[in-house]
């Protein structure tokens, strides 16, 4: 390859690696605003009146809701989060492109190596123009069945449970549901290795692709597809 | 009285004036035209330079570790200190300062001698002695020892080449040893890819990068001794061929690093500097190979251009316009 095109190589994996690292950080800065919003509007009005009002027979509605309520609250803010990124991602990738002088051709080569740029974790297919198809939750139900299946548990030995109890319960579930958005959001490479060890996870919970690296790969391929726009092609 | 150049000048007024005004920009060594893109010059260092960025820097001249060269890429006291070292030097404003900490500013071709190069596995060498200690799982496969191992091999072949220029059979001998010199480097490389492979997403730990950091420059090492024997024994076209296939590597391993899949937190800073330094590590191969085409068409001869860099003792920058 020659000079230019390596350093239009360069220039682009600089992009790419930039965007990456934003969208963790634009998450990691907009997760407190999801967990407040998660406690309030979920977890204290919805989960510790159901609860506490709950016979056994109600918990698997009560999981039923909780997922729904909470898949949906995580995927509107998941989706918001992928715009403000995709905004930032294209101004910047402007600036990047406008770096090169106007004449300059993107060959098949500088195209070759960046269409294979996306890192193998992001590797997760073509994507659609629909976000809200792309930023699904698919694995919350089973995290928070599991939850209501330990209260369910716990409820033959127990029911009507004492305050103490009810008190625990909630607790549990808060926890267990905030782990489990925390999971689906940035995936469980965030969570340091001793934690990671002594989680118990369902078994397919490797398998999810957490909101993070739908949204880093959205990004990507965006990229991709613009700078394929522009790649001259041979003749 | 000054040194007679004879490929190589002091960068004239109007590439400055181009530099400072925007017309012109600095990508890697080569000096660029904004507006076509086409390159007008190569830049090339000279050992003033090292001396004056490294007191600059405070660094080991060297190897620094991985640490010294994260604070020395964010340390905006640094960088201005840099800049106002002397006048020609403002054209390096607009490069960064992250590939220094693993071979210099690597404009043009490596200026480190042989017995510079030595010196610096011996300070890599020993902080993996440092480091391997605290890496358990390191320790436990003995894959420290083989990093060491190799160290003394490429500390062998180095010795050896110091006194190539008074070889009676010096293309044969400096062939061979550039030849081993690029199976260690490939040994290297594997155990670098090892490291790279065992490391969980994200997860990666400091000693875990410093060891990836180690390598990176002992590999650096290998290939800046390589290209230097070529151009001792005026190969020029191997040497050509030699730094496009770096260059092509350093491109197709930062396609598949990214600091946010290998760090998070405090170790991100860290991972950012490694990725970056590898990103202008294809770029420097990359301006080098193009430099060398340049050598080649000019039919200049790699002795003669490496002796003009050694004998320069006052411009920290030289030039080299392409007509």
């Amino acid at each position: 390859m020659s000079y230019q095109e390596v350093s239009a190589q360069i220039e682009l994996l600089g992009w790419r690696d930039h965007q990456l690292s934003s969208i963790s950080e634009q998450l990691k800065e907009n997760f407190p605003q999801l967990r407040k919003h998660l406690l309030k509007q979920v977890i204290t009005e919805h989960l510790v009146k159901k609860v506490n009002d709950a016979s056994e027979s109600d918990f698997e509605a009560l999981a039923y809701q909780l997922n729904s309520k909470t898949q949906k609250a995580v995927q509107d803010w998941s989706i918001k989060q992928c715009k403000t990124a995709i905004k930032q991602a294209n101004k910047q990738l402007k600036e990047a492109l406008n770096k090169f002088p106007k004449d300059f051709v993107f060959s098949q080569n500088i195209w070759k190596q960046f269409s294979i740029a996306l890192p193998q974790s992001l590797n997760i297919g073509p994507i659609g123009d629909d976000l809200t198809e792309t930023i699904i939750v698919p694995s919350f139900a089973y995290e928070i069945n599991l939850t209501a299946y330990q209260i369910n548990k716990r409820s033959i030995v127990l029911y009507p449970w004492p305050e103490s109890q009810l008190r625990h319960i909630r607790e549990r579930l808060k926890e267990d549901l905030l782990e489990a958005v925390h999971l689906i959001v940035f995936g469980d490479d965030g969570l340091g290795k001793k934690k990671k060890k002594k989680k118990k996870k369902p078994n397919d919970v490797d398998e999810i692709i957490c909101v993070k690296n739908k949204i880093q790969a959205i990004i990507i391929q965006n990229g991709q597809k613009e700078i394929q726009e522009r790649v001259v092609p041979c003749p | 009285m000054p040194i007679e150049k004879f490929f190589l000048r002091e960068i004239p007024p109007h590439v400055l004036d181009g530099v400072n005004s925007g017309a012109y920009k600095v990508v890697g060594s080569v000096v660029r035209d904004v507006a076509t893109g086409k390159g007008v010059a190569f830049l090339q260092e000279t050992d003033v330079l090292q001396r004056s960025v490294g007191d600059a820097l405070g660094l080991a001249r060297s190897f620094p570790p991985l640490d010294m060269a994260v604070n020395a890429v964010q340390d905006t006291v640094i960088i201005s200190k840099l800049s106002a070292i002397e006048s020609s030097l403002c054209i390096l404003q607009s490069l960064q300062i992250g590939t220094f900490a693993l071979a210099g500013l690597n404009l043009g071709v490596s200026i480190a001698t042989f017995e510079m190069m030595r010196r610096k596995l011996n300070l890599i060498s020993e902080h993996l002695k440092i480091i391997e200690q605290k890496i358990d799982r390191i320790t436990e496969d003995r894959r420290g020892d083989e990093i060491s191992d190799i160290f003394a091999t490429i500390e062998h072949h180095l010795e050896n080449l110091k006194t190539i220029t008074v070889r009676k059979n010096k293309i044969h001998t400096a062939h061979q040893i550039e030849n081993t010199l690029g199976e260690s480097a490939k040994l290297l490389g594997r155990r670098f890819n090892d490291q790279l492979g065992s490391i969980e997403k994200g997860m990666i730990s400091k000693k875990e990068i410093e060891l990836l950091w180690i390598i990176l420059n002992a590999i650096m090492v290998c290939y800046d001794s390589r290209l230097r024997a070529l151009f001792t024994i005026d190969e020029l076209p191997a040497a050509k061929e030699l730094a496009d296939q770096r260059s092509q590597s350093y491109a197709e391993l930062c396609q598949i690093i990214s600091a946010d899949t290998l760090a998070r937190d405090e170790l991100l800073l860290p991972a950012e500097t490694f990725v970056k330094a590898l990103r202008e590590s294809a770029l420097m191969f990359s301006g080098r190979s193009e430099l060398i085409g340049h050598l080649i068409e000019c039919n200049i001869a790699g002795p003669d251009y490496l002796n003009e860099i050694a004998n320069e003792n006052t411009a920290p920058l030289l030039i080299r316009e392409m007509k």
